[in-house]
């Protein structure tokens, strides 16, 4: 049987009705790369996802028979999509988060980007529009534009985790899973992003294309008190001299 | 001398500006002019910018040029397109006029003072511990101790000591040659106490010591009470505390009181120089008991001169000249005491202080002796006493008053604080209510007219050090509480 081109792995875990309307826009963006001929795989991830999310997921009138819902009960986004990479069979993979919504070409041009560039790289959509709590969007940063600095890293994430690359960058660069919500490390793309930059993979942003986030007041993994003072897990980006640690956390 | 008058001339025009022209601007021309005013005074005037200043918060977030750019037309026939699934995204006129760039900022300093770390920290440090600075103070005379103590446990050069204030640390010198020192606070000398903490929480958590000591550093509480749940994964979380400090209103601060109580739970030990303050602390916040230990300071008694006569009618007063150590007790107890000389030591750190060495220079009593580095400085003139004096108004278990113990002299001394670890009736010559002027005359004149009191006193009080103060037994307890063993 043929392996599909790509993978569009999404994960859900409370997005409840918010969950059909980013389907709605992820099946939009499928779309117009499969008028291409590029096969596309998607993976439905359910991570102890409520009812009402389930519901929506399963009873979605787009999804199709060869279209998977996994159901795992992590309650880790990293866990989760890990998994769900583990058991992609496309040649290269998109993640998307159950609540955002996608520009139609996100998916056609990045492949076409990814086809060009070779495997050394991870594509971002070009803009973030901001939405719902909050209004804004911000341009992303192409890492071999000027306003890149790796050590800017430090300070603030340039990536979202909207990310596109092949399979095996993700298998190389698995995302780290939480220990428990009170360890107080966090940002996990962040920090998979300082990863991916230390071991020489590069950050590329595909033009005209647009990541719709949804900033939501409550309710979501990220929004607790505690989160502000969160840090990222050790990573190799910032180690000041040869050791092993960040491989232990 | 230069620069402390352009400081002065700064400050005067700073806060000028900042009463008449600051309030007039509009809030984001305020906030830029704030910004750049802060900026140029980290630079010019490291040390002098309180690092914990409003202002300062991010001082050094950039935000770039491309911010005032707008969206592209392709993103709102997107919008268009996505509002038949959402319709918060309908690009209405009000949505482009509510929505603002928020690019990515410029924000790569910090990272750049981190990357630097990498020159002294070039290899695994066990054993880390967090100070404002080393200079001379009973504080950091403690922070000594514990890398002294640490150096000769571990045997191995796995020791760090980190300065986190932009200030001088002259007393690194003192460290054992074996203890790194990261002069943190001169590198950082630009960034914020929030970057700070950044960078010293990057560095904890990404090479994580097997324990981590925080003592008096501003950024260092702030960077356990930020990130101590992640520091904690790998390391053991320790803190010293020694006394209260008071304010000009009177109200009790110090790190004790703010830090303490919002980083408790990341704690694995709390240490004092005394038994009274973590009393205090357990009775008056509810700080649990049992997560305090009490570490003397070493101060071994055989290493001091005797300067100590019977038949001296010299009294000796070192200390700072600053409001805590209340030289207005010391001047009005030498003004009722002409019979006796006073040799007061010390230099005046704030302009009170100077008002007092102007006041005692004028009793024909004192001799004022100047600053002193070091106990041992005040033995080598041959002078000798027969009392101590200590007028302090809060205190930990001060060093000076194990060294006079060690060099022989009885002691009145207020009962502040730890003290009355040391100083008791039978020790010594407390003085319970520290501003009862009559108490500490009629303690000296009968210190003075029965000198055999003063020696059994004084014997105990040595007795006190021989059994508690010697670096064995501080290296001991070292090693049971960091070490378990």
């Amino acid at each position: 049987m043929k392996k599909p081109d790509l993978t569009a792995i999404v994960t859900f875990h409370g997005e409840r009705e918010l969950a059909q309307i980013s389907i709605n826009s992820i099946v939009r963006t499928r779309a117009a790369i499969e008028r291409i001929g590029v096969e596309v795989e998607t993976i439905f991830m359910l991570d102890c996802a409520d009812d009402l999310t389930r519901l929506y997921v399963v009873n979605h009138p787009a999804r199709r028979p060869q279209d998977r819902i996994i159901e795992v009960c992590y309650g880790d986004l990293s866990a989760s999509r890990n998994d769900a990479i583990a058991r992609a069979n496309g040649q290269c993979l998109a993640i998307f988060d159950g609540d955002d919504l996608y520009s139609e070409k996100w998916l056609l041009n990045a492949f076409l980007r990814y086809q060009e560039d070779g495997r050394q790289h991870v594509y971002h959509p070009e803009i973030i529009i901001s939405f719902d709590a909050v209004r804004n969007y911000n341009f992303e940063v192409d890492q071999r534009g000027k306003q890149f600095d790796p050590l800017n890293l430090l300070m603030t994430n340039y990536w979202c985790s909207c990310s596109f690359a092949d399979r095996q960058t993700f298998l190389d660069h698995p995302y780290v899973p939480k220990d428990s919500l009170d360890c107080g490390f966090g940002f996990e793309d962040w920090h998979w992003n300082c990863d991916t930059v230390a071991s020489g993979l590069e950050h590329r942003i595909v033009p005209e294309t647009a990541l719709f986030y949804r900033r939501k007041r409550v309710g979501s993994l990220g929004s607790t008190d505690k989160e502000a003072f969160r840090i990222i897990r050790p990573t190799r980006l910032f180690s000041l001299y040869p050791d092993a640690s960040h491989k232990q956390n | 001398m230069v620069k402390n008058f352009l400081f002065g001339v700064a400050l005067s025009v700073y806060r000028f500006l900042s009463a008449q022209l600051f309030p007039r601007l509009p809030s984001q021309t305020r906030v830029k002019l704030i910004t750049l005013i802060y900026r140029l005074g980290l630079r010019f005037f490291p040390g002098r910018v309180r690092s914990d200043a409003a202002p300062l918060q991010t001082i050094n977030l950039r935000i770039p040029s491309t911010r005032a750019k707008p969206l592209p037309e392709w993103v709102f026939d997107e919008m268009r397109a996505l509002s038949e699934f959402e319709p918060l995204l309908n690009p209405s006129i009000q949505w482009r006029s509510i929505a603002a760039c928020a690019d990515t900022p410029d924000y790569s300093l910090p990272g750049h003072v981190y990357a630097q770390l990498s020159k002294t920290v070039n290899r695994y440090f066990a054993h880390i511990v967090v100070v404002p600075w080393l200079k001379r103070g009973g504080a950091d005379l403690g922070t000594l101790h514990w890398a002294r103590a640490l150096a000769s446990i571990t045997a191995g050069k796995d020791v760090m000591v980190i300065a986190t204030e932009t200030a001088d640390s002259p007393w690194q010198e003192k460290l054992p040659p074996s203890v790194t020192f990261l002069d943190f606070g001169k590198l950082a000398k630009e960034l914020s106490l929030h970057e700070r903490s950044v960078v010293l929480g990057r560095l904890l958590v990404q090479h994580p010591p097997q324990t981590l000591h925080i003592i008096n550093s501003f950024a260092g509480w702030l960077t356990v009470e930020r990130y101590g749940a992640a520091i904690r994964a790998k390391s053991k979380i320790f803190a010293s505390v020694y006394c209260d400090d008071f304010a000009v209103d009177g109200v009790p601060r110090g790190y004790g009181r703010t830090a303490l109580p919002k980083t408790l739970q990341y704690l694995d030990r709390i240490f004092s120089d005394n038994t009274i303050y973590p009393q205090r602390l357990h009775l008056e916040l509810g700080l649990p008991m049992d997560l305090f230990r009490t570490i003397y300071f070493p101060s071994p008694v055989g290493d001091a001169e005797d300067i100590y006569s019977a038949n001296s009618n010299c009294v000796l007063w070192a200390s700072r000249l600053d409001r805590q150590k209340r030289p207005d007790l010391l001047y009005a107890i030498a003004a009722q005491m002409p019979e006796l000389k006073f040799y007061v030591y010390g230099e005046p750190l704030m302009d009170d202080g100077k008002k007092w060495q102007r006041k005692l220079r004028s009793l024909p009593n004192v001799k004022l002796a100047g600053g002193f580095d070091g106990f041992s400085a005040l033995t080598s003139h041959q002078q000798q006493y027969f009392a101590f004096l200590y007028t302090s108004a809060w205190d930990g278990l001060p060093n000076v008053l194990l060294e006079a113990t060690a060099a022989s002299l009885p002691i009145v001394a207020s009962s502040v604080g730890g003290i009355s670890d040391l100083i008791t009736t039978e020790s010594g010559f407390p003085v319970s209510n520290f501003e009862d002027i009559n108490a500490y005359v009629s303690n000296l004149r009968d210190l003075y007219r029965n000198p055999e009191e003063g020696q059994k006193r004084l014997n105990c009080a040595r007795q006190i050090l021989r059994q508690r103060h010697s670096f064995e037994a501080f290296s001991a307890s070292v090693k049971t509480d960091i070490f378990g063993h």
